[in-house]
């Protein structure tokens, strides 16, 4: 079983399942949690973090609806092989509200649009790369 | 339950311990001072002041240490009924006054049988469990204080007053009644005991329970409100009759002075001698004798009921004590303890062992003096050095004594249920038997209808001046004065009338006129059922209570009577449907208020919410 | 739906004050539910409703389909109480406490009892007047779980204790292998404690029931608007769903409940000049529900 090595804060705006699943969706894109890394059980990761296990129960849910982990009988819950779920205009919708969220963010500061583009792309680099190429296999 | 009474117990057991082990102490220390099992000492009042406070405080604190909120949750909430908690730790209570109150007189008295030459006879241990019930019973008022919505619960502790002022004759109506008002006080303790304490006893029996004692206790209560509205009012306005005696009343004599006293009861006296009588009243040696019946002590009573505890003749230093195991009386050596005889209803016997069924006595004889005792009919005279008893006095058929004799200056006088004995002055000390009275007077009235006989001393005999608020009959009051002549003749010089009281009959008359049924049932079980000794509302009260039955008493007792029996039975059906009680409920309290009046209407307010709440069916 | 304590309309007077106003609730089997609301909001009664040991003015209430008011001894052996207070005989040893409850209860689970007690340090042998405060929750909380009660109620139990004693107690509540599906109750005013522990939101205040949802859900109802009002904040009544607003620096921060993105529309219809989407937490948002209609200070810096 790997080692899930995420966060949660109470008296954040999100709530915690909501963390968890981020949590984990960057430990995945991360690539700290391989394809076919087996997770915690619910009842480990709510000790873990000091939650209620329902919680952790409704995260791992919904990231078994997201596709990014399935259950395999008697064995318990799985990183899958990445694959894209979402249709390409549910990619771009989530594609734009992120940016606007980041631009946003980034507007007031006294970056130039060449800056903040280069920023991005080294962020990306950061992450492997590998999640571009991947998803085109979907 | 057992580990609630377990746990409870353990709670207590250290005080328990130190309980236990002062009363000891104290019973120890009391045994220097005074013979331990003397019966009418101010250490038996004494004692029944530190128990019966401390058994209803324990009770109290131990159910109240429960109620605080969040104990009484925890308490209440468990897989138990109710019922079951309670007795539980009423088990630990009533174990924990047992222990502090029978171990410690138990260890006395058993110490005083083994290891003393004090007679301990059955009753002396069974005393023991007269104070306990006592005060087991004024621990079950103190738990239902605690426990009880009722805000008159604490009136319940009349049942105390109840359980220690009658004088039943025998063992069993001692104590079994005892016994039924523990178990009244128990049940109702049970059905207090319940989730939500603030809520009212619903139940009809529980409600007749409670408010019956209740009632009894209000009446006093009542009584004593009579010193608000009618007492204090009349001293501060300067006509109370103790302040401004009222003449033409009987207690007017009090406010006078001896011959003054004579004129007045002798007012408007037709007979030959009177002017001579009032004058000789002047120079006349005045006395008194106590009218008032004694209690005749009977086969097993407590001892604290005991009118004098041993005979210890002077110059013999031996100590003689009547034992009621053995119906003698015997006798001890001041000196070595060691047992000299035994006195029977035939005279001395060398030893106890010797005695016969013939020489023990019937009746339980009086101790008077310290060479004396009295039976109903007979006053024995023992001679301790030439071991013989004689009859020193004795009456005739259908006549015996009702006090011990009572020495004055000038005379002995002995009473009878008849008669008034003045005899001369050394009867008691020398060791003439066979004595006759100088002055035999006949009573003017029956006893218990006056309390004190003023004697005047004149040269050629006695005046007896008899007063009394019920001296001719039920409220007639009178004053006789009689002329006692030596060698037993009387002439009665003058009876007078009074036509006027010095309180109206509404204040005399007033526990009568708030509860006539209550007066009834008192008197009924005091008389009837118990066969002991003394109402307690009243001294006179076979009189009045036969008055009362009769219809004698003023018609504005009656009226009021009424009045209020049918105003308390209104007032309670109005509340009742207030309060929306059922059915039952209601027809129980009418009925109460109807019987019992004023003092049952005021239960009812104790009993149910002062505020009406809407509440759930 | 088979619930484990329901109510219907309950009502409850002290006197003048209305501790309790026609409090309808259905609180079903499983999960953890807890119960917030400021002081004198009412909880406390409605335990001791449930419980018995108060009869309400008005209304029903009901434990495990049995009325509060004629609760068996079975149906008081399947649920447990705990409250902060933790109160206990203080005259007896945790041994002899612990002995004794067993006796009581027929479902004693004597591995569970092991287990939650090992969380704690107490000791068997001493007198519970000796226990700490956090001593005496463990054990309180170990015998309240070893009963293996179908309804656990706790009501504010880790006031007072210390942060280790309080991890401890948490984690035991929430982790001890249980084979009942026990429905806990849970009180606090610790919204941090409540965040990690609740399945669903309780809220009371002043003696009604103002939500009785997921967490989530609840936080969900609530935005958090920054608006510049050139003439002041405009009176409460005109602003849907109005529960709280603050002045800072100038600016009102306002809370409002049940409203959607337009909301921001409505402000500048009153007279804002720009207005703010913030986010919102689960302690901010509960704190605008439970102060609706408190005084609020005119303008803080």
């Amino acid at each position: 079983m790997t080692n899930l090595s995420i966060q949660i804060v109470t008296g954040d705006s999100r709530p915690i399942f909501k963390q968890i699943v981020d949590g984990i969706r960057m430990e995945v894109a991360k690539g700290n949690l391989a394809p076919g890394a087996k997770l915690p059980s619910v009842r480990g990761l709510a000790m873990q973090l000091m939650i209620n296990a329902n919680t952790v129960a409704k995260a791992y849910g919904e990231l078994t609806a997201q596709g990014l982990l399935e259950a395999r009988q008697g064995l318990g819950l799985f990183v899958t092989e990445p694959r894209q779920l979402l249709s390409e205009e549910e990619q771009k919708k989530r594609l734009d509200a992120a940016i606007g969220t980041f631009i946003n963010e980034v507007a007031y500061l006294s970056y130039d649009s060449e800056d903040i583009i280069k920023a991005v792309q080294d962020a990306l680099t950061n992450l492997g790369g590998e999640t571009k190429n991947d998803s085109d296999e979907g | 339950m057992l580990h609630i009474f377990k746990s409870e117990f353990q709670r207590y057991r250290l005080w328990a311990i130190l309980g236990t082990v002062a009363v000891l102490a104290i019973y120890s220390f009391v045994a220097k001072l005074m013979p331990f099992l003397q019966g009418n000492s101010p250490f038996k009042g004494l004692s029944y002041l530190a128990f019966l406070p401390a058994g209803a405080i324990f009770g109290f604190v131990q159910m109240m240490l429960h109620r605080r909120t969040n104990h009484w949750t925890y308490l209440i909430h468990r897989p138990m009924a109710p019922r079951d908690i309670y007795l539980g730790l009423a088990l630990a209570g009533v174990a924990i006054v047992t222990m502090v109150i029978l171990t410690p007189w138990f260890i006395m008295v058993g110490s005083l049988d083994a290891f003393s030459s004090t007679v301990v006879d059955t009753r002396h241990y069974s005393y023991g469990f007269f104070l306990l019930f006592c005060a087991l019973a004024a621990y079950f008022v103190g738990t239902l204080v605690a426990l009880s919505a009722n805000k008159g619960a604490i009136l319940l502790a009349i049942f105390l007053n109840w359980m220690m002022t009658t004088e039943p004759e025998g063992s069993f109506l001692q104590f079994f009644p005892m016994l039924v008002v523990l178990a009244i006080l128990l049940v109702l303790n049970v059905v207090a005991f319940k989730p939500d304490l603030s809520t009212h006893e619903r139940r009809p029996w529980a409600i007749v329970l409670t408010t019956i004692p209740m009632t009894y206790a209000l009446l006093f209560g009542l009584s004593l409100a009579t010193t608000v509205y009618y007492h204090i009012p009349k001293f501060i306005m300067g006509t109370h009759p103790d302040n401004t005696p009222v003449e033409g009343t009987v207690s007017y004599l009090w406010s006078l002075g001896p011959a003054d006293q004579l004129a007045y009861a002798l007012e408007s006296s037709n007979h030959p001698k009177t002017d001579y009588y009032i004058k000789q009243a002047e120079l006349a040696d005045l006395d008194y004798i106590d009218g008032r019946e004694w209690s005749y002590p009977t086969q097993g009573q407590l001892h604290t009921l005991d009118i004098q505890y041993a005979l210890a003749p002077a110059g013999t230093n031996s100590l003689w004590q009547f034992s009621h195991d053995e119906m003698l009386m015997i006798g001890h050596s001041g000196t070595n303890n060691r047992p000299i005889g035994a006195i029977g209803m035939n005279g001395f016997v060398d030893d106890v062992s010797k005695a016969t069924a013939a020489d023990r006595f019937k009746d339980v004889p009086v101790m008077v003096g310290d060479k004396f005792l009295m039976t109903r009919n007979r006053m024995f005279q023992l001679d301790f050095t030439e071991r013989h008893m004689d009859i020193k006095h004795q009456l005739p058929e259908g006549e015996w004594y009702v006090a011990k004799p009572q020495i004055r200056d000038n005379y002995v006088a002995l009473l009878t249920n008849k008669r008034t004995l003045l005899f001369a002055p050394r009867m008691l000390q020398e060791d003439y038997i066979a004595i006759e009275p100088d002055y035999s007077i006949s009573h003017p009235a029956p006893l218990g209808r006056f309390e004190y006989v003023d004697t005047y001393r004149l040269m050629d005999g006695y005046l007896l001046l008899y007063r009394g608020r019920h001296l001719f009959g039920f409220n007639k009051p009178g004053t006789s004065v009689i002329h006692a002549n030596l060698g037993g003749t009387t002439d009665t010089v003058f009876e007078r009338h009074y036509s006027r009281q010095r309180h109206p009959s509404w204040i005399m008359y007033h526990f009568e006129m708030m509860s006539p049924a209550m007066v009834i049932v008192d008197h009924l079980y005091r008389s009837e059922l118990v066969s002991g000794r003394a109402d307690n509302i009243r001294p006179d009260a076979d009189l009045r209570f036969k008055a009362l039955v009769r219809g004698q008493h003023p018609p504005l007792i009656y009226w009021v009577a009424g009045i209020l029996m049918a105003a308390s039975a209104i007032m309670a059906a109005v509340m009742s449907r207030k309060h929306r009680l059922g059915r039952a409920q209601t027809m129980t309290w009418v009925m109460l208020c109807a019987i019992f009046g004023l003092p049952a209407l005021i239960s009812f307010f104790l009993m149910n919410p002062w505020r009406i709440e809407t509440q759930t069916a | 739906m088979d619930y484990c304590i329901e109510t219907e309309g309950l009502t409850k007077r002290f006197g003048k004050k209305m501790a309790l106003k026609d409090f309808t609730l259905g609180i079903g089997r499983g999960g953890i539910h807890a119960i917030v609301g400021s002081n004198g909001a009412g909880k406390s009664t409605l335990f001791r409703i449930l419980l018995g040991v108060t009869t309400p003015t008005r209304g029903t209430a009901s434990l495990l389909g049995e009325d509060s008011r004629l609760l068996s001894p079975a149906v008081r052996g399947r649920v447990g109480y705990v409250n902060e207070e933790h109160t206990l005989p203080l005259w007896m040893t945790a041994q002899q406490i612990t002995n004794q409850q067993r006796s009581f209860y027929p479902s004693w689970n004597q591995a569970i009892y092991d287990q939650v007690i090992g969380y704690f340090d107490v000791d068997p042998n001493q007198k519970v007047s000796g226990l700490s405060r956090g001593e005496r929750a463990g054990l309180n909380l170990s015998m309240a779980l070893a009963q293996a009660p179908d309804v656990l109620i706790l009501d504010e139990p880790t006031l007072g204790l210390d942060v280790v004693a309080r991890q401890s107690f948490l984690e035991a509540l929430m982790f001890t292998e249980t084979e009942a599906n026990t429905t806990i109750i849970y009180c606090s005013h610790q919204m941090e404690e409540i965040e990690r522990v609740a399945d669903r939101l309780i809220i009371m205040e002043k003696g009604t029931l103002q939500n009785n949802s997921s967490p989530d859900d609840f936080v969900g109802r609530i935005s958090y608007w920054i608006g510049d009002f050139a003439n002041g904040l405009p009176a409460k009544n005109t602003l849907p769903g109005f529960l709280t607003a603050r002045t800072i620096d100038g600016q009102h921060h306002i809370l409002v409940a049940d409203q959607d993105d337009t909301f921001g529309q409505v402000l500048k219809n009153n007279g804002a000049q720009t207005v703010t989407k913030a986010p919102v937490n689960l302690e901010r948002a509960v704190n605008a529900f439970l102060t609706k209609n408190h005084n609020t200070p005119g303008s803080r810096v």
